[in-house]
C-alpha cells in the first residue's frame, strides 16, 4: 500500500522567523503510516535554526511513527544539509 | 514602577495655550485627576517649561504666536526619545487634515471641542495606561539587558579568559548578537598535546548560549584530566543530546595536535571544511564535515573515525564557523571559501591569519549588517609550549631521586589494581580513572602530570605492542605514523581478548611520596628485548622511552617486555 | 454663593450657558466666574482686533485670533457664538477671503450680546 504524502512547502527563506508557523503546519499531522515531505524546492536561504526546526519535525513524526522526507533541496540548501550530514538521518530526494 | 501605579505619586501635566481661559479650563479638569499643572502660552515656552520640570503628560494648542503646536511637539518629542510623555492636542479644529498634521508631528492624541469633562478624563485615562505599559516595558527592557550583559561577562569569564595559549593561536570572534552562538576553546592536555574546539550552536542570543558553560567544562575538566580528544567528543555528544532541546545543537570542528608526533587528530561535525595550511600559503588539506552536529544524536555513529594527520612545526589549521563564508556585501555576494583561502594564505606569508582575514572581511562586507557570528581559530602546529610547560624541565634532578631513596623503607599506604579484558580495552581508558583515584586521596599535585605521562606511555605500549602486537618501526616516519594509526584502529575494533592489568602502590616518604606502577598485558612480549636491560634502542619505543627514562626512578621490564615495573618518586 | 445669586446670574448672562460652561469647570461656580471675567479681559476687543487684521491683510494674526476666540467661546458655554466663530474659521481656512468681512459682521451681534452680558452681570458691580 501507497503510504500517504503530506507535504509541507518552506518559502523561500526558511529561518527562525518561521519557528511557530513551521511548527503549526505539522503539528496536527497525527495518523500513522503517512509520510512527512518537507519540500524546499522554494528555499534559496536556510540557516541553523531552520536545521534544529527539521529535527523537531522529525521528533513529531518519530512519534507518531511517521517518517520525513526532504525534497528538491537546491545546490546551496544541499551543501547545508550535507555539512550537518543530514542524509545521514533523513532521506533527500532531488 | 511602583511609584507610577501608587496614587500617593503626584504626576505633573504641562498646559500649552495661548488664551488663559482655556489654560484655567484645562487646569481644573487635570487638578480633578490629581495632576500638578504648569502653564505655557506659547510654542517656545513650553519647550522650556518642558526641559525645566520633565512632565508626565503634556495638553497642547495648535494655533498660537511666536511657535506653534506642531513645532514645539516636534522638538519636545525629539527630546524625549528614551521616555514616552504623551501628548494630546486640544483644538476646536475638527477638521481631518487638523487630525492628520497632530498625529505627524508627534501627538498621541488629539481631543476636539467641544468636548465633556467626562470625555476628556477617558482620553487621559488611555493615555496614561499606554505610557504606564510603555515604562513597564522599558523597564523590563532594561532589566533584561542588564541581566543579559552580566550573563555575557560571566559567560565571556568562563569561556574566553580561561583558554590556553591565548598568544600562540590566533582568533577571530565578531558575535551578531550579544550572545554568539559560537564557542571557542583551547586548552592544554597533560601530555603536551593542544586541544582546540569551535562550536557553532543553533542561531544566536541567550538561548544558544546555554549550552556553552557545561560544554566549556567538560571540554577542559576531560583535556585536563588526559581524556583523548575521541573521548571528549563522545561525552560532549552526550552531554548536549541530554541537556539541549531537540532543535538546538552545536556544529563543531575539533582538533588535537601533537607538537611531539608531528600529528593532529580532527574531527569535523557540521562546520565547513577545515583547512591544513602549508608554511606557503597553499591548502594541503580540506577537511570536510563527516557527522551530524553535535547533541542532534544519542551516539556518534557506529564507525565514527578521527582524522588522524601528520603535520609539519610549520604548517597550521584552520577552523571557521559558517558565518565567515556567508558574509554578504552590497551586491548580495557572499564572501565564500575563494576569498577565504586568498585570505588565508595572505595571512600566512604575513604570519597573521586572524588580523588579515577579519580586515579582509570587513572591507568586502563594507557596512552592510552582520547576520551570523563570525568565527575564525589559526592554529600553530607547533610553538605553544613555553619552556616552562615542557616535560624536561619538570623533571626531578638526579639528587632529588638520590633524597627519595633514603626513605624508600616507608610502608605501602594503597594500592589501586584494575583489570581490562577484551572489548572493554577500545572502550575504556584507565588513565583518567587512576588518576581521578590518586587525586580523590591524596589531592592535587603538580606531580599528577608526569605520573599521567608516565602511565599513559606504559599503558598504550602494553595495549600496542603487548595486546594488539604491533610493531612500533611503523612508526619511524611520519607518514608511517598515520599507516600505524589507522592498523591500531583496525584491531582495536575487532578486539574480542586480552588484557592489561595495571595496579598503583602508594607510598610515603617524607616530604615527598612515591608511586610503584605494575603493568602486565596478554602480549607476547617484545621480541627484540632479550632481558631487563632497559638502554633500549629508542627506535622500538620512540619518543617514549626516553622520557619514561628521565621521569621514573626506576623502570624494569620483565617476561620478555610483557610486565613492567616503573616507581615514580617526589619530594614536596 | 446662594442659588438665588446664581440664578440671577444665569439670566444676566444672554448668550452663555450657564450649565454647559460650569460643567466644563466640573461645577465650580466661582472658577467658572472667574474665567468668565478672564475671557471678558483678554477677548472684549476681539471683534475689533479680528477687524483690523482682515483691513490689514494680516492673514496669520486674523487665523490664530479667530480661532482663539472660536475655543474661548466653547469653553466658556456661549455656544452660539462659537458656531458663528466657527463659520468665519472655516472660511479662513478655506482662503475664502471674499466672505471673511459679512462672515464677521453677522457674529458682531452675538459678540456684543455676550460681551455687554458679562459688562451688566459683573463689571458695572465692581
Amino acid at each position: 500500500m501507497l503510504k500517504k504524502e503530506f507535504i509541507i512547502k518552506a518559502p523561500e527563506r526558511f529561518d527562525f522567523s518561521l519557528h511557530q508557523i513551521f511548527r503549526d503546519s505539522y503539528i496536527n499531522v497525527e495518523s500513522h503510516n503517512k509520510v512527512l515531505v518537507l519540500d524546499l524546492s522554494l528555499t534559496s536561504y536556510m540557516d541553523s535554526s531552520a536545521l534544529g526546526m527539521i529535527l523537531l519535525l522529525k521528533e513529531h513524526a518519530d512519534n507518531v511513527s511517521a517518517s520525513v522526507i526532504i525534497r528538491k533541496p537546491n545546490a546551496t540548501v544541499n551543501k547545508i544539509l550535507e555539512i550537518a550530514q543530514f542524509h545521514r538521518l533523513f532521506i533527500i530526494e532531488n | 514602577m511602583d511609584t507610577y501605579q501608587n496614587n500617593q505619586y503626584v504626576k505633573l501635566a504641562l498646559v500649552v495655550d495661548d488664551s488663559k481661559v482655556q489654560c484655567q479650563v484645562l487646569s481644573v479638569l487635570l487638578k480633578e485627576e490629581n495632576y500638578q499643572v504648569i502653564v505655557a502660552h506659547n510654542g517656545l515656552e513650553a519647550i522650556a517649561k518642558y526641559k525645566d520640570y520633565q512632565p508626565d503628560l503634556i495638553l497642547m494648542d495648535i494655533s498660537m504666536p511666536i511657535m506653534n503646536g506642531f513645532s514645539a511637539t516636534r522638538k519636545i518629542k525629539s527630546l524625549s526619545e528614551s521616555n514616552l510623555c504623551p501628548l494630546i492636542f486640544i483644538t476646536s479644529d475638527d477638521t481631518e487634515q487638523a487630525y492628520i498634521d497632530s498625529i505627524d508631528a508627534g501627538g498621541d492624541g488629539i481631543l476636539v471641542r467641544p468636548f465633556s469633562p467626562q470625555i476628556f478624563k477617558s482620553k487621559i485615562k488611555s493615555l496614561q495606561r499606554i505610557s504606564d505599559l510603555y515604562r513597564q516595558v522599558k523597564s523590563l527592557q532594561q532589566e533584561q539587558q542588564k541581566d543579559a550583559e552580566l550573563a555575557e561577562r560571566l559567560m565571556s569569564g568562563v569561556i574566553e579568559s580561561r583558554n590556553f595559549a591565548l598568544d600562540k593561536i590566533g582568533m577571530i570572534k565578531q558575535p551578531a548578537a550579544l550572545f554568539s552562538g559560537d564557542i571557542q576553546l583551547t586548552a592544554l592536555s597533560p601530555n603536551g598535546d593542544l586541544n582546540v574546539m569551535l562550536g557553532d550552536f543553533t542561531g544566536h542570543g541567550l538561548r544558544s548560549s546555554i549550552g556553552a558553560i557545561p560544554l566549556a567544562e567538560t571540554f577542559r575538566a576531560m583535556t585536563r584530566k588526559g581524556f583523548s580528544l575521541f573521548e571528549i567528543i563522545i561525552q560532549i555528544n552526550k552531554q548536549l543530546y541530554t541537556l539541549l532541546p531537540s532543535d538546538l545543537f552545536l556544529g563543531a570542528a575539533f582538533v588535537s595536535v601533537s607538537e611531539h608526533d608531528k600529528s593532529a587528530y580532527i574531527f569535523n561535525a557540521g562546520l565547513p571544511d577545515i583547512y591544513i595550511m602549508s608554511s606557503d600559503g597553499s591548502v594541503r588539506n580540506k577537511i570536510s564535515s563527516t557527522h551530524p552536529p553535535m547533541g542532534v544524536l544519542p551516539e556518534l555513529f557506529k564507525g565514527t573515525n578521527l582524522t588522524v594527520l601528520s603535520v609539519e612545526k610549520d604548517e597550521r589549521i584552520e577552523l571557521i564557523s559558517d558565518g565567515i563564508l556567508e558574509v554578504r556585501n552590497d551586491k548580495g555576494n557572499m564572501f565564500e571559501c575563494e576569498r577565504l583561502e586568498e585570505s588565508l594564505k595572505k595571512g600566512i606569508v604575513e604570519n597573521n591569519v586572524s588580523s588579515i582575514v577579519l580586515s579582509d572581511v570587513i572591507k568586502f562586507c563594507q557596512n552592510m549588517p552582520q547576520e551570523d557570528d563570525i568565527s575564525l581559530i589559526d592554529i600553530p602546529c607547533s610553538g605553544w609550549l613555553s619552556s616552562k610547560d615542557n616535560h624536561e624541565a619538570t623533571l626531578m634532578k638526579n639528587e632529588d631521586k638520590s633524597i627519595a631513596h633514603d626513605y624508600e623503607n616507608g610502608a605501602c599506604a594503597w594500592e589501586w589494581r584494575l583489570k581490562l579484558s577484551g572489548s572493554r580495552l577500545t572502550k575504556i581508558n584507565p588513565i583518567p580513572i587512576a588518576l581521578n583515584q590518586i587525586t580523590e586521596i591524596e589531592g592535587n599535585s603538580e606531580h599528577w602530570q608526569n605520573l599521567y605521562t608516565i602511565l599513559t606511555e606504559l599503558f598504550i605500549n602494553a595495549l600496542d605492542h603487548g595486546v594488539l602486537g604491533l610493531g612500533s618501526e611503523l612508526k619511524s616516519t611520519a607518514q608511517g605514523f598515520v599507516l600505524y594509526f589507522n592498523e591500531r584502529e583496525a584491531r582495536l575494533a575487532k578486539l574480542d581478548k586480552g588484557f592489561v592489568d595495571i595496579k598503583l602502590s602508594y607510598y610515603p616518604i617524607a616530604l615527598g611520596g612515591r608511586i610503584k606502577i605494575y603493568i602486565s598485558d596478554s602480549g607476547k612480549g617484545f621480541k627484540y628485548i632479550k632481558s631487563e636491560h632497559r638502554e633500549i634502542n629508542n627506535q622500538l619505543y620512540g619518543r617514549g622511552i626516553m622520557m619514561l627514562n628521565q621521569l621514573c626512578e626506576s623502570l624494569v621490564y620483565k617476561n620478555n617486555g610483557s610486565t613492567v615495573e616503573a616507581s615514580y618518586a617526589w619530594k614536596v | 454663593m446662594k442659588n438665588q445669586d446664581i440664578d440671577k446670574i444665569k439670566v444676566q448672562l444672554p448668550g452663555i450657558d450657564y450649565d454647559i460652561g460650569v460643567a466644563n469647570v466640573l461645577g465650580d461656580d466661582e472658577i467658572y466666574q472667574e474665567i468668565i471675567l478672564m475671557f471678558y479681559e483678554d477677548h472684549s476687543k476681539d471683534d475689533e482686533n479680528i477687524q483690523k487684521a482682515i483691513l490689514g491683510y494680516d492673514g496669520d494674526n486674523c487665523k490664530r485670533l479667530v480661532h482663539t476666540l472660536k475655543g474661548v467661546a466653547c469653553s466658556i458655554g456661549a455656544m452660539t457664538l462659537f458656531e458663528q466663530v466657527k463659520l468665519l474659521d472655516i472660511a479662513i481656512n478655506e482662503r475664502r477671503e471674499g466672505d471673511y468681512q459679512h462672515l464677521l459682521e453677522a457674529l458682531k451681534p452675538e459678540f456684543n450680546r455676550v460681551i455687554k452680558g458679562i459688562e451688566v452681570a459683573f463689571i458695572n458691580k465692581m
